[in-house]
């Protein structure tokens, strides 16, 4: 185990210094190719080689100097100062926040979901789920978000003039704000979750012990709640920690959509070419220190929720242990 | 020979070597699949329960008497509780034993093949038809479709009501409404899906071919390749689609039209299907009958071909399903974000000012350009439903297939399943085998011409993609590019054009600077109406507004009444103060009075031709007054001299004539939108630019300006050409729409100022010096926000109203960077403020519904 754990400690760091300097490299090269192709799109100085100028962004991470100046689209403006240092702060505090939010949430209400869907006399899932997560596995997350926008904008119509919708339908704040992006994101991991409990679990229930455990006269209940959900905990782990990648994309998107200023739309305006009347384009499009950076964070991300995950797993699942220690000692004679 | 090789197994049989005898049986039933002997023999040489099964149900099949043969099987699946694969029994049992086999003896096995719950596979149904109706629309929607989906409607008139896009859904002749250039969506939805489709079917096709095969060789690779592949599969499969979709996109770029849709899209989407097909082949390889074709020595890539890739055909058709609404599903998000196939066809709509446009419609373009404002989610709504009705039939689809796969479900057999069932034993027996056969001798050959058809066929696609992508961008933006502004702005701007000449006031607390602020209503006053804001005296000491019911009021600066005077007709706009003190008004039946500044009417014109007044007038510099008249059709710009007698009048071109006519410092023109008069002779100039001018205004630092697109020009007259003397430029992929600002000005210190707004959003103020810089940028929370004043330390005051609910005023002093307002005031449900002046740090302004109102920023 601790070796295990040593092992993802080296590996971490090993990892994201590559993501960052291909970031890097990707947003070097790329930037003028397509400042070439772009009408009215400039550069505003000579890049150096891609080695030199990379060295000098590192100088500024390693340096932890953020003070260098960001001319940055309106939406991620604040009062303070616009350095590098404080956006990217203020971006990925307002990303993990709904990011968190929203996975726990979906992680409560999918697993409830799950546990509800299982049935025990005619082993199986109910209807009713599969029902649910497909039309919720069809859905792009923006276009809940829409949905939601649209039902708000239509009860703000209808009723008397001077309401305001419930909830704003855009910006940034930890209050009323945060319940329609939250809402957007819940819908895909919140049925995934419960698909893949629900799906564990019956499958749990089905072996020969439940049976053996029934006819000693343990409820349904006990069996499943003390026997049964302690064995497909490790692979539900494992699936939450899949959830926060599907959220991770799904965020760049719903930022997007309600102006939430986090790394994904941070990430958006580096990717995302001049939008319908600008002139230049985002001054951030390709922006390498920008792009490597956030790259860097988003890795972090799931860098570390995988690692969580995968000792979590090891302290709930005994046997992933001793294959562990096995494999390791193999490989050693 | 058959009798030797079944003899020499027997021998084998005989002495015990199990092994021996099941490879010669192997090859020897490869050659005749149809000798029951062999079969019978090669049940005992195997120990496997599913392998015993097959071989009984071999001989079942080729003699159906063979009563021996019959029971064991029933023994045997009675035992194993169907834990076998029942779907090969269903497969090979009806074909022949039909008419032979008795009937008491199939009642038997009937009951023992009875199924509990034989369910419809509804996924596959639903999900097929609608699979099916999408591809109907992809071949047939076009021609369904009943408008043209690139023709715009900048107004239609139904009844006697006239409507601007975007038009409400079920608006006769646009059943699902339009977007905001008014083309019809419903044929623009139909025109859409088969690009879509198109693009997506390809991604997919390419998506499979790259997942299986390193699918295939993840599976069938041992040891350091295969977890070198696995690694790969891991990484791909950490990385959303989306990112690595956006990254590759934003690098080859849209240009490419649809391959670089296919590049991003393919470049880690393989992974779904190579994971799958990868467990598929690790379950296949660790079956006994890869272990007999290597032990008689078959090669790697004869087993692949042979065996795996033939166990693996069956799950295409289902991951076919699955990566069309994944690859579907991406594609959504991207044309969300503003990718989509054909992206570039970037329409100058003015100098500066693109508008990414049609080419034909496609779901991701409509997506894309759907998203205007928060107030009309509805294209997006109709747009995403689309994508996801697509997607749960795909969807669908690939769960029925895999439920059809899947033989530990018990099912019903419908005439679709035994159909494929005999389609796929008969493609087996004269497709695959014989080919098989084929490109072991020929591999090479076959190979290379492989190549050459795929080479052909990317041709053939990448021609047609170039074809479609070179349909000509029409340019249909000139005339539309100023109705397709919010139509309520206009009303707000004609009140609020020319505040820029209240914009004097003692320099108050600096934005920097912590001032505590208590603004409060000071005092109110009831009219009917104003069309107009307020206008202060030379000495700042009286006010004036004139109300909709045609009463001329002055009042002091604390709401005391002064006097009144009658006008003809109701008044319009705001009233024009000259520096003797001497006031202008317009009314209603498109007089002009000048009334003393003791409310004596001096005199009244009348324009001659025309029935309405427009705007309210303004004061050129040597005296001259200009205002706009005429209809809602026709407008004319009317100078009058400071006597009272009409000069000039001109029609005006401009699309929109609701505004003062704002005369140029200098006294030689007279500006109107982007019309320029000669203050002179009241001909409407024509003047060359590089550049679509938007506006041309005059600033306070007595300079003549123009706005082109987002962006302030100060220009003079060279002759009829237009020279630019200096810009003041800025970053505006903020503004992420087709908007010009509402209102635009420069101030004394030559700071250009723009407002942008919206009925839903937000107001947003912003400063551009003439060096290009951006002084400040502050949002304002509500709608219709017009600038009141502004103050020289870049702070101003605004006023609009709640989202949505333009009724609803409220008013606030911006600072000069951030969102929240220094002090904000709500007046309540007083109706949309037209207009204000700042004096003495108070704020005056009238409403529509009647209400002057004045508030002191420090005063309680």
């Amino acid at each position: 185990m601790l070796r295990f754990i040593f092992r993802r400690l080296v590996f971490i760091p090993l990892l994201l210094i590559i993501v960052n300097f291909l970031g890097f490299a990707y947003a070097h090269y790329a930037r003028p190719i397509r400042a070439e192709r772009t009408p009215y799109s400039r550069l505003d100085k000579e890049v150096g080689p891609l080695l030199t100028e990379y060295q000098a962004y590192l100088n500024t991470i390693l340096n932890l100097d953020f003070n260098m100046e960001l001319a940055t689209p309106g939406s991620l403006r604040s009062n303070t100062p616009n350095t590098f240092g404080e956006i990217l702060k203020n971006a990925t505090i307002a990303s993990l926040g709904l990011l968190l939010l929203t996975l726990l949430l979906s992680t409560l209400l999918g697993f409830f979901l799950g546990l509800k869907a299982v049935r025990n006399e005619t082993q199986g899932v109910a209807r009713w789920l599969s029902l649910i997560s497909t039309a919720g596995l069809a859905m792009p997350s923006f276009y809940i978000g829409s949905l939601l926008i649209f039902v708000s904008v239509y009860y703000v119509i209808q009723s008397s003039p001077g309401t305001d919708p419930p909830f704003p339908l855009d910006g940034f704040g930890w209050d009323k704000h945060l319940v329609l992006p939250v809402l957007a994101l819940m819908a895909r991991p919140t049925v995934q979750l419960a698909q893949v409990t629900a799906g564990l679990l019956s499958e749990e229930l089905r072996k020969q012990y439940v049976i053996a455990a029934r006819s000693l006269g343990y409820t349904w209940r006990s069996i499943r709640n003390t026997y049964a959900l302690r064995n497909v905990i490790a692979p539900v782990i494992v699936t939450i920690a899949g959830l926060i990648r599907l959220l991770v994309g799904e965020q760049v998107l719903i930022e997007w959509l309600f102006r939430w200023p986090g790394l994904g739309r941070l990430l958006a305006w580096t990717l995302v070419p001049a939008q319908l009347s600008s002139t230049r384009g985002s001054p951030l499009f390709l922006n390498p220190p920008v792009m490597a950076t956030v790259l860097v964070l988003i890795a972090v991300l799931f860098l570390v929720s995988d690692f969580i995950a995968a000792i979590l797993v090891r302290i709930f699942d005994p046997r992933l242990r001793t294959t562990e220690t096995e494999t390791s000692l193999g490989s050693e004679r | 020979m058959s009798d030797q090789a079944i003899q020499q197994a027997i021998i084998a049989l005989e002495m015990k070597d199990k092994a021996q005898a099941r490879a010669i049986l192997v090859t020897f039933l490869r050659q005749n699949p149809k000798n029951t002997q062999g079969w019978r023999l090669l049940e005992r040489c195997v120990e496997r329960k599913e392998d015993i099964v097959y071989c009984l149900e071999r001989v079942v099949h080729l003699d159906p008497n063979d009563q021996e043969a019959r029971q064991a099987l029933g023994r045997l699946i009675e035992r194993g509780q169907r834990s076998v694969s029942l779907g090969t029994q269903f497969r090979e049992r009806p074909i022949s034993s039909a008419q032979s086999s008795p009937k008491p003896e199939r009642n038997v096995t009937a009951d023992q093949f009875k199924v509990p719950h034989p369910h419809r596979n509804w996924a596959l149904i639903i999900g097929g038809l609608l699979v099916l109706l999408v591809i109907f629309l992809a071949i047939a929607g076009s021609s369904l479709a009943p408008n043209d989906p690139l023709e715009e409607n900048i107004i239609i008139k139904i009844g006697d009501k006239w409507f601007i896009p975007p038009f409400d859904f079920f608006t006769p002749g646009f059943p699902l409404g339009s977007d905001n250039y008014g083309r019809d969506l419903y044929s623009r939805l139909l025109w859409a899906i088969r690009p879509t489709m198109v693009m997506v079917s390809i991604v997919a096709a390419l998506r499979m071919v790259i997942g299986i095969v390193i699918g295939l060789l993840a599976g069938w690779l041992t040891q350091r390749a295969a977890r070198m592949l696995d690694s790969v599969i891991e990484i791909a499969l950490a990385i959303p689609v989306l990112l690595v979709a956006l990254g590759a996109i934003a690098l080859v770029g849209v240009e490419l039209g649809i391959w670089a849709f296919v590049i991003g899209l393919s470049l880690t989407g393989w992974v779904d299907t190579a994971q799958q097909v990868r467990e598929q082949t690790r379950i296949v390889k660790s079956q006994s009958f890869i272990e007999a074709a290597q032990s008689l020595g078959a090669s790697s890539r004869q087993i692949l071909i042979h065996h795996v890739l033939k166990q693996i055909t069956p799950m295409i058709a289902m991951l076919f399903a699955f990566e069309i609404s994944s690859t579907l599903m991406t594609t959504a998000g991207l044309g969300f974000l503003g990718y989509y196939i054909g992206g570039d066809v970037w329409v100058e709509v003015s100098d500066f000012v693109y508008r990414r446009t049609s080419g034909m419609p496609e779901l991701g373009q409509m997506l894309a350009t759907s998203w205007v404002t928060l107030t009309q989610p509805w294209t997006m709504v109709v747009v995403g439903t689309t994508i996801f009705i697509a997607v749960l039939g795909f969807n669908l689809l690939g769960e029925g297939l895999r439920l059809n796969l899947n033989f530990m479900v018990v099912r019903r057999r419908g005439l679709v399943t035994q159909l494929s069932e005999r389609g796929g034993f008969w493609l087996d027996q004269h497709v695959w085998h014989p080919l098989s056969t084929y490109l072991d001798h020929k591999a090479v050959r076959v190979g290379l011409s492989g190549v050459l058809m795929l080479a052909l066929f990317g041709g053939g696609i990448f021609i047609l993609s170039r074809r479609l992508d070179l349909l000509p961008p029409t340019n249909r933006l000139d005339s539309t590019t100023s109705s397709t502004g919010i139509p309520t702005l206009i009303q707000a701007l004609s009140a609020s054009e020319y505040t820029e000449s209240t914009e004097s006031g003692p320099v108050t607390g600096n934005a920097d600077q912590t001032v505590d602020y208590h603004p409060s209503v000071v005092w109110e006053f009831e009219a009917a109406g104003f069309d107009g804001g307020p206008a202060s005296s030379p000495g700042k000491d009286r006010l004036y507004a004139v109300s909709t019911e045609g009463l001329l009021d002055c009042f002091d600066l604390n709401g005391k009444l002064v006097w009144s005077a009658d006008l003809v007709a109701g008044g319009v706009g705001t009233p024009a103060v000259n520096s003797a003190g001497d006031i202008f008004v317009a009314d209603d039946q498109s007089g002009l009075n000048r009334f003393t500044s003791q409310g004596e009417l001096a005199w009244r014109f009348e324009s001659s031709d025309t029935s309405h007044s427009l705007s309210g007038p303004t004061i050129g510099p040597n005296g001259v007054l200009y205002y706009t008249v005429g209809t809602y059709a026709r407008g004319y710009v009317q100078a009058v001299s400071p006597e009272g007698k009409g000069i000039w009048i001109t029609p005006v071109n401009a699309s929109s004539f609701f505004q003062a006519p704002l005369p140029s410092p200098d006294g030689q023109y007279v500006f109107l939108k982007d019309d320029v008069f000669s203050a002179r002779s009241g001909e409407l100039l024509e003047i060359e630019s590089d550049f679509k001018v938007l506006r041309y205004f005059p600033g306070q630092d007595t300079q003549n300006y123009m706005l082109v697109g987002n962006n302030v020009f100060q220009w003079q007259l060279d002759g009829h050409k237009v020279e630019i003397l200096d810009k003041a430029e800025w970053d505006t992929s903020e503004i992420s729409e087709v908007v010009a600002p509402v209102q635009v000005g420069v101030t004394a210190d030559s700071v250009a100022w723009m407002v942008y707004s919206s009925p839903g959003g937000s107001s947003k103020l912003v400063w551009v010096s003439l060096a290009d810089q951006v002084i400040g940028e502050s949002n304002y929370n509500s709608s219709a926000g017009q600038a009141i004043a502004l103050r020289p330390d870049f702070t101003a005051l605004m006023c609009g109203g709640l989202s949505f609910n333009p009724e609803y005023a409220k008013c606030a002093l911006l600072p000069t960077n951030g969102n929240e307002p220094l002090w904000e005031i709500d007046l309540g449900q007083s109706g949309r403020v037209q207009g204000g002046v700042w004096l003495d740090d108070k704020l005056y302004v009238t409403t529509s519904r009647g209400k002057l109102i004045g508030i002191a920023e420090n005063g309680w």
